[in-house]
């Protein structure tokens, strides 16, 4: 009996040690959410209460200022099929982004590598070139306005004076979205070569010595087999930010264009702005907002997911 | 295989000389070690021998044919950096490939798609798969080579950067602090591979150490530079027996020579008391220092020979030897260390020699005499095949 009795008898002494650590366990727990509650009630309330809200008036016909409303369905998403107005903003958002993004990024990555081989001047054309980051967009779409102005710009004063027509670039139905993708490239550019200059520092030094060593001492080489490899995660960052941030364009077509002419320049932000705070037709710019959310979040997640694929080492 | 000259070269960075006129022969297959404290141009002379730096003054030869005009890939040398400066973005095949594709492959035939297009191209990479095949068997790195380099330990790592030098078949081969990368116990296994590796390729190495006991266990000849210059050349007997200047004393050897200060006088010179009869080339009274390697001081009875008195501060015990701290009374209260065998120590234990002092002899023949300016004077020679080669401690 003693036998058996000699193991039976320390057993609750393990039992008691198991109740004790989940009662600490659980402890535990409890006081970490206690420590984090500031930050989530800051993340709920500064973005996801937001963008609740927005989901939820998109299901509305929410005027500004009305004093009834009602709850209407996808009745917002369903007049949006059928507005031309949000198509022609769709699409000429996607033709936006598609010049901005590559233009920017590949004029960035020139100017970053061209930049990088300066040793003096390195600060200065630094400088030059995030000037324009540093300016506020509306301020430059005025000058721009003025600069590329078919009668008074001085563009078309050195046109004329060539003999050539005076060009209006944001007067062409043909040209505007070009002119106004300029504009985004041009403010763009100043950030992602200091982006792309952060990469390119990262760069060891031994690696272009044993490219060297190794006969891949050609300039194309040097990039192809180093240089565009190593930058691959900042060139992953900079698309992702850079189609962001070309999305969101707004400020030179409200101050610039209004959406004209013929409809040519609207795009999606300049659409959800005069629905919402021209129109006061909140529940309808809320719907915008959503597929404007949707749009923009699910192609920064997928550029990510599959370029970080390629460049991950 | 070649041997390699390096002509009093020199040269400087932004006004600061870090080669002044270094000149060097590195004889056919020979493994040359290039030791001395960080900072002293040993990388710098990598460099220019690579062609990766070009040098201010001086030639370069590889084989007898001068190198200075060509780009570092046609001076058929490679080179294995500190760093191993792998492609993280290629596979383990790639990085060592990519020499071969460099060398075998054109420009068009490089491309990613059109590159397909050309007739040769699968025959040529065919070749270079199985060279690559046969050098990661070499190194036995076979089963590793679809890895990156960021799957891989750093000994492995090491290996890798090893295959990429060897696959072309260089002249020289260019190592730069190779090993100091890697934990105390791999560092003492890849000595001994590096050497099997050199004496199996036969290949001249140009081997870049800050660690002297590199230098003195792997080392045909050693080149121990100071602030740009070569400051001695020779075995590594020659430089541990045979310092010709008081910082190659200091730097070789573990632990590291004492040096006490002595006085020339008429018969030789006096240290801490004791007359060391040596033959020394400079004025009677001039100041000198002596250096006394740890193990030439000697814890048995004098027998005639001059001794120090020591104070003695710390033991320490390391098994089949025994390091014994103190200060040598009378020679500036210099800090002295006494390497003495076990049974030499416990002898002189039982004796009851070692009271908190000791007296120790002194051999006249293995003390060096530098001025004081650290030049060797009365230069004594020791016959290499009768003085034992301790084994360096880590
Ligand atoms: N590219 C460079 N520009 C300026 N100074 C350099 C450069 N390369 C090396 N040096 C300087 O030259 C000296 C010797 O460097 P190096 O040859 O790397 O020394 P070691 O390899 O012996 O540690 C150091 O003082 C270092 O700062
Ligand atoms: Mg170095």
């Amino acid at each position: 009996m003693t036998v058996l009795a000699a193991p039976s008898t320390p057993a609750p002494a393990p039992a008691a040690a198991t109740v004790r650590r989940a009662v600490q366990s659980r402890v535990e727990a409890r006081a970490g959410y206690l420590f984090a509650t500031p930050a989530l009630v800051l993340i709920v309330t500064i973005l996801l209460a937001p963008i609740a809200v927005v989901i939820a008036l998109a299901f509305t016909d929410y005027q500004l200022g009305a004093v009834e409303w009602a709850w209407i369905g996808l009745g917002n998403y369903e007049r949006m099929l059928d507005d031309p107005v949000f198509w022609r903003s769709l699409a000429n958002t996607f033709i936006y982004v598609a010049i901005v993004v590559p233009g920017s990024v590949v004029f960035a990555l020139v100017v970053a590598i061209l930049v990088n081989e300066r040793k003096k001047t390195r600060t200065l054309y630094q400088i030059i070139y995030f000037l324009p980051v540093t300016t506020t967009l509306i301020a430059m779409s005025v000058v721009w306005h003025f600069v590329l102005n078919p009668q008074i710009g001085p563009i078309a004063a050195l046109l004329r004076s060539l003999g050539l027509p005076a060009m209006d670039v944001f007067g062409d139905p043909d040209l505007v979205l070009a002119g106004l993708a300029t504009i985004g490239i041009w403010q763009l550019v100043g950030f992602n070569m200091v982006l792309f200059l952060a990469g390119l520092t990262a760069i060891p030094r031994d690696l272009y010595d044993a490219a060297d060593i190794d006969g891949a001492d050609h300039p194309w080489d040097r990039f192809v087999r180093v240089t565009w490899p190593m930058l691959g995660p900042t060139t992953v960052f900079v698309v992702v930010t850079t189609t962001i941030t070309a999305f969101r364009v707004f400020d030179t077509v409200a101050v610039i264009t209004r959406g004209g002419p013929l409809g040519r320049s609207e795009v999606l932000l300049y659409a959800m702005y005069l629905e919402g705070f021209q129109y006061f037709d909140i529940g309808y710019a809320a719907a915008l907002t959503v597929v404007f959310l949707v749009t923009v979040v699910a192609l920064a997640v997928m550029q990510a997911f599959f370029l970080d694929r390629k460049v991950h080492y | 295989m070649a041997a390699l000259e390096i002509d009093t070269v020199s040269k400087s960075f932004g006004g600061s000389a870090v080669l002044k006129a270094v000149s060097l022969d590195v004889r056919d297959g020979e493994f040359l070690t290039l030791v001395g404290s960080s900072g002293c141009g040993k990388s710098t002379i990598l460099r220019v021998i690579a062609g990766l730096e070009p040098q201010d003054a001086g030639a370069v030869r590889i084989g007898g044919r001068p190198v200075d005009h060509l780009r570092p890939k046609q001076r058929n040398v490679a080179m294995v950096f500190q760093s191993y400066a792998l492609y993280p973005h290629m596979s383990v095949k790639d990085n060592i490939a990519m020499p071969l594709i460099m060398q075998r492959l054109r420009l068009a035939e490089r491309l990613p798609l059109v590159g397909r297009l050309s007739p040769r191209r699968a025959k040529v990479m065919a070749e270079i798969d199985g060279e690559v095949g046969a050098v990661a068997r070499q190194l036995h790195i076979e089963q590793l080579l679809a890895r990156k380099p960021a799957q891989l330990s750093g000994g492995q790592r090491q290996r890798v950067a090893l295959g990429r030098a060897m696959v072309r078949r260089p002249d020289v081969f260019l190592m730069d602090e190779p090993l100091s990368n890697l934990d105390a116990k791999l560092r003492v296994h890849m000595r001994t591979e590096l050497t099997d590796l050199h004496r199996r390729l036969g290949v001249t190495f140009v081997y870049v150490t800050h660690d002297q006991v590199e230098a003195m266990t792997m080392s045909d000849r050693v080149a121990l530079m100071d602030e740009g210059r070569i400051v001695q050349l020779g075995t590594p007997a020659d430089l541990y027996h045979d310092p010709l200047d008081l910082r190659v004393a200091r730097f070789i050897g573990s632990p590291g020579v004492n040096v006490l200060p002595g006085t020339v006088t008429g018969a030789g010179v006096e240290v801490g008391g004791a007359q060391l009869p040596l033959p020394v080339a400079a004025a009677e009274g001039a100041a000198v220092q002596v250096g006394l390697r740890p193990e030439t001081l000697s814890l048995d009875p004098p027998a005639g020979r001059p001794v120090l008195k020591i104070r003695l501060s710390a033991t320490e015990n390391l098994g089949a030897e025994v390091f014994l701290h103190g200060r040598a009374d009378g020679a500036g209260d210099s800090p002295i260390i006494i390497r003495a065998p076990l049974d030499a120590f416990d002898r002189a234990r039982a004796a009851g020699r070692l009271d908190g002092t000791v007296t120790v002899a002194v051999d006249p023949a293995r003390a060096f005499v530098f001025d004081a300016d650290g030049r060797r004077v009365g230069r004594r020679p020791v016959e290499a095949a009768v003085v034992r080669m301790p084994v360096p401690a880590e």
